[in-house]
């Protein structure tokens, strides 16, 4: 045990050591590509213009300032003696550093910066070293036993290496960890502790009824997190290209107790639809709108939208986009499908059009991901200004956005 | 391309399908230190769907962002555009694009020319063209136009594309004794990602019929709702095909039947991308019946040990000359025959056929194979042995229950 402990100081340590605090990436693309003048204008939010707490770090994090506040994360966690420069030096875990650690890879991942996520995630290995549990420090916690790391930790780091283009890995973790949840929620149903103990009850809620109740809302809350479980096991075997597990698991996610059917339904339909097998989808998008039994709303319009356009109507999936928009005219998503509707019928100038007004309507929204990389993809059809087009583009981004990951920086400027 | 500046220019992109994206999910407890705030950025987000925001089947097109294979069989789908690179105005813009095969060039579209490009004005062509041959192609771009002083120019530019094969299909033929012919079709998938296949068809010659045996009798795939095929899996499909009824009736004629029909294949991919393959004539080897034919009609497949059994055969004169046939039946291990060996048969006339039945006994359990039938000519003086015939399956108890599951 004195061996692990002193290893895993080490490694508690060292782990942020590579990772030097992270710059505002749309700041400094404005200044390479635009010029110092404009990046002066950017207004965002930095580690130390917040309190330097958890309430700072929310504050970051409301406002899109991923990177600083992964910067924050490094300096709340320096004050637990993990951070920076904090080699060899001795470091316990709590709930509150584990908490951090938590949050930090979270936005890592976030921002899209994988690859310092994984490295920064390794030493953490399955959460299942001893010094993650509260046992390991009796002069601290009193014998109380469990992982002091949370669930939500325990899910991102198995869904962690399907980022990283090993999906399989992922999948192994995911389905170990159903496989635990499984059995607490089975534990619960037999009127016992997660773990299997016997459950403690205080004096004061010794009479029967709290005693279920108290078990009814902790199978709930773990009946909630073994949908996620399923649903990352979803996300896995589509990365992987498994759509044959993928089908299951959303079977599987249908048949159970107040499942949103109509919405898993379309999903599976829109599933279908990325495999190529267009009747398929039609028969979950037709069961669907039978579930929910309403005149068609915006789901099924979009999803009628984009069968027509795996089906080569170009124009009849516009007209459904179209009318999906009436009912939402501030959805970007939507214009968005117009736009790329149009660029299939032959209208590049249309599909511009649309995109642009998308942006101008909304630029908080609008300045999305896969927006701008379908609007630079046409702005480089378009014409030999592209590359001007891309930097406007920037400029706006830089005005709304406080952050935004690499690689769609590198389209506006490539 | 040419060294020489032009006042126009011209962009391709190829329309391949757009795909469904979604924000990456990163969700929270409501006790962990982000509380919600990462659920709600999901759920803010304009491109996740909404009550089903972790799950990463999104509804948000986005236009291809990296080069995709193209297959025979797949349509080849490109976006031309051509703009001005001028304040000026331009006038007579015309755009040509060809295809080059190994084989032949085709022409995908020839626009009548556009009369005057402004200097933000575009000309757009959206060709779709399905590829019949695999290996290079080259898109060939040419673009003409006049200059405001009226100097006729143009200009080419070149694609190349390589066109790869999409499906491996193998096949395999059984004549049936009982002359229908058994089709064994097996389809890999030998293209990069998963494929759905469509449609399998035997599309069979006017010669034969034939029933597809890849459905449940309710008439379901067998194969499941769909029939998904990784890469390099392999899926196989069986066909029966009878002879039409003209055909079974003349030997000759059904012997020289080897044209059996195409395979139609259509598949999709990536958000309904379609590719539609047929092979060419498939072509099975004609059996070789002889002068005579013996075949088995009707033929238990249970028999009980030691009860007599009875069996019909038809005994077809395949020759232009009447046959006269001695029948023989020789005993083999398991089998004793009941009945006359050496019995002369009546006269066979040509192109004729007569039953014949058999009655035999079985003396030992298991599965059996009915053989010891030999046929002389008295007149050439040639024996026809027939062994293997058929098989029967002897079994040892002998209650009615037993006969009637039969």
């Amino acid at each position: 045990m004195a061996l692990e402990r002193q290893t895993v100081r080490s490694w508690a340590a060292s782990s942020m050591e590579s990772t030097p605090s992270m710059g505002d990436s749309i700041g400094d693309a404005v200044t390479t590509y635009i010029g110092e003048a404009e990046a002066t204008q950017r207004r965002v939010l930095s580690a130390g213009d917040v309190t330097q707490d958890e309430r700072g770090l929310r504050e970051l994090v409301q406002n899109g300032a991923y990177r600083s506040a992964i910067n924050l994360t490094a300096r709340l966690l320096t004050i637990y003696g993990q951070g920076l420069g904090r080699a060899g030096h001795p470091s316990k875990h709590s709930p509150h550093s584990l908490q951090l650690w938590f949050t930090r890879i979270a936005l890592l991942v976030k921002a899209k910066e994988f690859q310092v996520a994984q490295a920064e995630a390794e030493p953490f290995g399955q959460l299942d070293k001893p010094d993650l549990f509260y046992q390991f420090y009796p002069e601290m916690y009193g014998g109380r036993p469990g992982s002091i790391a949370s669930f939500s930790f325990r899910l991102l780091l198995a869904e962690l290496p399907m980022h990283c283009g090993k999906p399989k890995e992922s999948l192994t973790k995911l389905f170990s960890i159903l496989a635990t949840v499984k059995q607490m929620i089975r534990n619960l149903k037999d009127g016992v502790c997660e773990d299997g103990n016997p459950m403690e009850i205080s004096d004061s809620d010794r009479s029967d009824s709290i005693r279920l109740w108290t078990g009814r809302e902790t199978r709930i809350m773990w009946t909630g997190r073994e949908t996620r479980i399923m649903h990352s096991i979803v996300n896995c075997a589509l990365s992987l290209k498994d759509y044959v597990l993928a089908m299951d698991m959303l079977g599987q996610l249908c048949e159970r107790d107040g499942a949103p059917r109509h919405m898993l339904l379309s999903a599976l339909g829109r599933l279908h639809l990325q495999l190529g097998d267009i009747s398929g989808a039609e028969v979950c998008f037709n069961e669907a709108s039978e579930v929910r039994g309403t005149p068609p709303d915006l789901r099924e319009l979009v999803d009628r939208g984009l069968l027509a356009m795996a089906q080569s109507q170009f124009s009849e999936a516009y007209t459904f986009f179209q009318q999906a928009s009436h009912l939402e005219p501030s959805n970007v998503m939507i214009l968005n499908n117009m736009g790329v509707c149009l660029l299939y019928g032959g209208q590049l100038k249309e599909a511009i059009a649309v995109l642009e007004s998308a942006i101008n309507q909304n630029p908080v929204h609008g300045l999305q991901e896969s927006l701008l990389l379908n609007l630079c993809t046409l702005y480089d059809m378009e014409s030999s200004k592209g590359r001007r087009k891309k930097f406007a583009l920037l400029r706006q981004l830089s005005k709304y956005q406080a952050d935004a990951p690499t690689a769609i920086l590198e389209k506006l400027y490539g | 391309m040419e060294p020489e500046e032009h006042l126009v220019s011209l962009k391709v992109m190829r329309l391949t399908r757009p795909t469904l994206t979604s924000p990456l999910p990163v969700t929270s407890d409501s006790k962990d230190l982000p509380g919600n705030l990462l659920n709600e950025i999901l759920q803010k987000d304009p491109t996740s769907v909404p009550g089903t925001e972790t799950l990463a089947i999104g509804q948000c097109l986005l236009l291809p962002q990296s080069p995709v294979n193209i297959y025979l069989g797949e349509t080849f789908s490109s976006y031309i555009c051509v703009y001005s690179e001028t304040q000026q105005t331009v006038s007579n813009v015309g755009v040509k694009i060809d295809l080059q095969t190994t084989s032949q060039r085709l022409a995908l579209a020839v626009n009548p020319p556009t009369p005057s490009l402004g200097p933000d004005e575009t000309v757009n062509v959206v060709i779709h063209h399905e590829v019949k041959e695999v290996g290079t192609h080259i898109l060939v771009c040419e673009v003409t136009y006049q200059t405001p002083s009226c100097v006729p120019m143009s200009f080419r530019k070149f694609f190349k594309i390589q066109v790869l094969k999409p499906l491996d299909v193998k096949t395999k033929f059984y004549n049936a004794e009982s002359d229908d012919v058994y089709l064994e079709a097996q389809v890999q998938n030998i293209t990069s990602g998963p494929i759905c296949l469509e449609k399998v068809a035997l599309d069979a010659s006017n010669l034969f019929n034939v029933s597809s045996l890849n459905v449940t009798p309710s008439g379901r795939s067998i194969f499941g709702k769909t029939t998904l095929l990784q890469p390099q899996a392999t899926c196989q499909f069986l066909y029966c095909l009878t002879p039409d009824r003209k055909l079974s009736s003349d030997l000759k004629s059904l012997s020289g039947a080897t044209n059996i029909g195409k395979l139609d294949i259509v598949w999709r991919s990536n958000l309904g991308e379609k590719g539609r393959l047929q092979t060419c004539q498939l072509q099975r080897m004609g059996p070789d019946y002889g002068d005579i034919r013996l075949s088995v009609i009707e033929l238990p497949n249970f028999v009980v040990l030691e009860k007599p059994f009875t069996f019909k055969c038809k005994l077809a004169n395949n020759s232009e000359r009447t046959i006269d046939l001695v029948l023989f039946l020789e005993d083999r291990e398991g089998m004793t025959w009941c009945g006359i060996s050496g019995k002369k048969l009546e006269p066979l006339t040509p192109r004729t056929s007569q039953e014949l039945e058999f009655k035999a006994i079985p003396l030992l359990p298991g599965l059996r194979l009915v053989s010891g039938i030999k046929l002389l000519d008295t007149f050439l003086k040639r024996t026809y042995p027939y062994e293997e015939l058929g098989q029967v399956f002897v079994i040892v108890n002998d209650t009615d229950n037993v006969a009637k599951s039969m």
